[in-house]
């Protein structure tokens, strides 16, 4: 129910939003990653469920991708590599809530999630479980309680400017693009 | 500070030739407007929303100085350094301070009224800081070396074509292109920008007092990259933004994102805690929040506190005829139109924008669209018995009026005059009234009171 | 059975009516008899104080409004051909008499029985069609801001005119939005006023309409005025209660 209320209105705001199983997304991505020509994917790698991370890291690199993704430092923090994240054409993130309201993907930041990802490059795929539906933002923002993360970012379609003669146009700044895979049943 | 004396007279009687501006500004406000609309329709209780966000506002100005005290305890809290300027020059000198202890040479920066305000920007420059504005339409009326026109809108005002020679003129990018590319161009432009600036500046669409999250609202991705990738940020925020807790804010997330461009919510919400945190790879090492004052006290405790409770969304300047038939500029204020008519003369002075409250026809279409119903036409009309002075003639019409003798004396001398030719005290509002009309025209015959009297004996 | 009591209705004409348009008060008073209303015209009535009001002159309008309760205190309803000096009584007198309570709660029984004609015709006499018009001319209508935001009658004109005019009604482009006379701001920001103005007539222009019909005779002044200025041809201007009256007596003028 809250399901078809996302995919409604994510796909009013000009998301590709897709419902599929995990053996399905092999052929997926490799399928948008050709159609891309993406030398360079950006994929952080902090808060995949694993079966999900390990087919996209195995998929990308069978593709002869190069993937760009936070690097952990000694002392246990992160950090970006920020000019190959520059180049990179694909961001490929993990999104463990979105929201039926609006049609938003929900991004907390923490060490290693990287939100760069789903910003810098001019394509950006989420992956989500299903179950990870939320019905609305109230609720949401509620779940953290007192401990809000330093970044809350929610994305809600491509990035768009009406600026010019108010006349829509996507990828201003951020990606023209937005794709959310919603894998069904239960892998985790 | 600008040396030009406002004078609406004279600017918009220059405005309203300048057909080009008036068809863009009409163009998207037409746009803007049916979008509005639009999400206003397909959400079934907005007016219960709304109901929600005055009475809400009204508790919050009723108590500004406690919601922004607590703002910036659980603000610092958090990490970030609070500091609060009573007025403009504050705002800008600490800004600069800022910039110059964490030797800042660069920044990017969102659009933000309140920044215009405190003019920011030339503030910053002065103090030798790049600022690349990175709002496409901050950008092009940046480049242009222009104010913004509209709230939401800056570049409202300016055609694609006019636009496209702008970058061809600044960027060399080839002449006329399409928005498409006018926008791709701007990307290159700025992406370079964002990845090398020392500082990412921006407003803050709400502050919420119970966590010292600052909200940002943007559509293009800009607010994200200032936010996320300079070493140091700076939010400048007016008190006015604060609302208690982050329950309120989907709620007026809600209201404003439909006002504003016919959204449930726009493409990126960004709900900054802090600077970054321990382990974290990505936001400022410093965040830096200057709540600005300047005034808002002050008209909180006035007659004219509601005005506080704007949310900034533009729909009342898109819906307001007169701004329609004039632009932005002709305002001659940071903030134009209906809420600009109010709060411009608050925070600058009465005495330099008398001419705003006048400005209007009380048509009121913006306290119909206002999504926390702040009485717009109520205070143009009050703040006229605080800005004008009432003329001799009418004065003396005063006293005519409310005497039944001296009253249809008065009638009987309109019509004769109006039949015959106007001259005395009458003479000059004729003058004005015929810049583009004919003289008002009386039917010929007996008047209604003849009429009436002869009617009444014959019966 | 209760016998039906006979409405009687105070005529509160309007300086514009008074001035310079007295077939908008002759149409008004027969119209409203010619459903049985008895109609008085209380000749000590002058000013509602809009003008003063809207300039900032509160002190001169509450002058003018307590003399206007001296006059229509007694009547059992008031009734005006405008909807801009309705909206004055109804919505911006008892905002004048904040600290006085008493005072003040007479001009909100004062604001509860005050109408414009075509809004009492509905709301009162719940005159449910109009018959139709002898001499049907191609005609628009100016629904002014006054009417649609001041005292909130949406609808009911152009219902009124779709009745007696049929196709000859055509509804005006962009109709919600105001034409620009504002008052003072006619005479403050002419260019302005003007500029506004154009695009009502403009749009007038574009219905092909030869009448213009309104329920504030303040807007057609100022749109009657600039059509003469811009050469427009014979437009006809009038308050709606005058094609009223035309169809009900079946003969035009």
């Amino acid at each position: 129910m809250i399901l078809n209320q996302y995919l409604a209105k994510a796909q009013g705001v000009g998301v590709h939003v897709e419902l599929l199983s995990l053996s399905d997304l092999n052929r997926r991505l490799a399928a948008l990653v050709g159609e891309l020509k993406a030398k360079s994917v950006a994929l952080p790698l902090i808060g995949w469920p694993e079966p999900l991370l390990r087919t996209v890291k195995t998929e990308v690199e069978k593709c002869g991708s190069a993937t760009v993704s936070p690097r952990r430092r000694m002392d246990g923090s992160y950090e970006w590599n920020r000019s190959a994240l520059g180049s990179a054409n694909l961001g490929i993130t993990f999104c463990g809530a979105f929201i039926a309201e609006t049609g938003s993907l929900a991004f907390p930041s923490g060490p290693g999630l990287g939100t760069l990802a789903s910003l810098l490059p001019e394509t950006h795929l989420a992956l989500s479980c299903a179950k990870d539906c939320r019905p609305d933002l109230g609720g949401y923002l509620a779940e953290f309680g007192a401990d809000i993360p330093s970044r809350l970012t929610f994305v809600t379609g491509p990035s768009r400017t009406g600026d010019i003669e108010a006349s829509m146009t996507t990828c201003v700044h951020g990606p023209g693009r937005v794709l959310h895979w919603i894998i069904t049943g239960d892998f985790s | 500070m600008s040396p030009i004396v406002p004078n609406f007279r004279k600017a918009s009687r220059e405005a309203v030739r300048n057909s080009q501006v008036i068809a863009a500004v009409r163009k998207t406000a037409n746009l803007l407007s049916g979008m509005m609309a639009l999400a206003v329709a397909n959400t079934p209780d907005f007016e219960a929303l709304r109901n929600y966000g005055r009475t809400r506002k009204l508790e919050i100005s009723g108590d500004l100085e406690k919601y922004a005290q607590s703002f910036a305890a659980n603000a610092q809290a958090a990490g970030a350094v609070v500091h609060r300027a009573k007025d403009a020059a504050e705002a800008a000198r600490l800004a600069i301070k800022i910039a110059a202890d964490n030797g800042a040479k660069t920044a990017v920066k969102g659009k933000s009224m309140t920044a215009e305000e405190v003019e920011l920007n030339e503030a910053l420059e002065a103090a030798g800081v790049t600022v690349t504005e990175t709002d496409l339409g901050e950008f092009i009326i940046q480049l242009a070396n222009e104010k913004p026109s509209h709230i939401m809108a800056p570049a409202i005002h300016r055609s694609r074509a006019q636009v496209a020679e702008l970058f061809t003129d600044r960027l060399g990018t080839p002449p006329d292109l399409s928005v498409e590319a006018l926008v791709a161009a701007a990307r290159k432009e700025l992406r370079e920008k964002f990845l090398a600036a020392d500082m990412g500046i921006t407003g803050g669409n709400f502050a919420i007092a119970d966590t010292g999250a600052i909200v940002l609202l943007s559509n293009e991705g800009n607010i994200r990259m200032a936010t996320t990738l300079p070493r140091i940020q700076l939010a400048v925020v007016g008190i006015d933004k604060i609302i208690p807790e982050m329950a309120d804010m989907p709620k007026f997330l809600a209201l404003l994102a439909r006002s504003a461009a016919g959204q449930t919510i726009s493409s990126y919400l960004s709900i900054v805690t802090g600077p970054r945190r321990a382990g974290e790879e990505e936001g400022p090492e410093q965040l830096h929040i200057i709540l600005l004052d300047n005034g808002r006290s002050r008209i909180a405790k006035g007659p004219y506190r509601e005005i506080l409770h704007c949310l900034h969304c533009g729909a009342c300047l898109s819906h307001c005829p007169v701004y329609r038939a004039v632009g932005g500029h002709a305002y001659q204020a940071v903030y134009p139109g209906p809420m600009g008519s109010v709060l411009s003369p608050l925070i600058s002075g009465l005495e330099i924008y008398a001419d705003l409250p006048n400005a209007c026809t009380l048509c009121g279409r913006c306290a119909e669209v206002c999504p926390v119903c702040v009485p717009l036409p109520d205070y143009l009309r009050d703040l006229r018995s605080d800005v004008n002075k009432p003329p001799l003639m009418m004065k003396m019409a005063a006293f005519g009026a409310h005497t039944p003798s001296l009253y249809r004396l008065g009638m009987i001398a309109m019509r004769q005059m109006l039949k015959k030719g106007v001259k005395g005290l009458m003479a000059p509002a004729l003058k004005e009234w015929t810049v583009c009309r004919e003289p008002p025209e009386p039917q010929a015959g007996e008047s209604f009171r003849d009429w009436w009297k002869t009617r009444s004996h014959g019966q | 059975m209760n016998m039906p009591t006979t409405r009687r209705v105070s005529l509160f004409l309007t300086c514009g009516a008074d001035a310079l348009y007295p077939s908008v008060g002759r149409a008004s008073v027969r119209v409203l008899e010619s459903y049985g209303v008895d109609v008085d015209f209380p000749e000590e009535q002058t000013c509602c104080g809009q003008p003063w009001l809207n300039t900032g002159d509160a002190k001169s309008a509450r002058i003018m409004a307590l003399h206007f309760l001296k006059v229509f205190e007694r009547s059992e309803a008031i009734v005006a051909p405008s909807s801009s000096c309705v909206d004055t009584v109804r919505n911006r007198y008892w905002p004048l008499f904040k600290g006085e309570p008493k005072l003040q709660d007479r001009f909100r029984k004062l604001a509860s029985k005050t109408y414009e004609i075509c809004e009492y015709m509905h709301r009162i006499l719940d005159i449910p069609g109009l018959p139709p018009h002898p001499e049907p001319a191609r005609t628009t209508y100016h629904s002014s801001c006054r009417t649609l935001r001041g005292i909130g009658l949406r609808g009911v004109a152009e219902n009124y005119l779709k009745q007696m005019l049929g196709d000859h009604f055509v509804p005006l482009p962009d109709a919600d939005a105001c034409c620009g006379f504002g008052g003072s701001f006619s005479v403050k920001f002419p260019e302005v006023s003007g500029k506004m103005m154009e695009d009502k007539l403009g749009n007038i222009v574009l219905t092909g309409a030869s009448t213009v019909a309104a329920l504030d005779m303040s807007c057609l002044t100022h749109l009657s005025a600039g059509a003469r200025r811009q050469n427009l041809g014979r437009l006809r201007f009038v308050h709606l209660a005058e094609l009223m009256m035309e169809a009900l007596e079946g003969k035009t003028r």
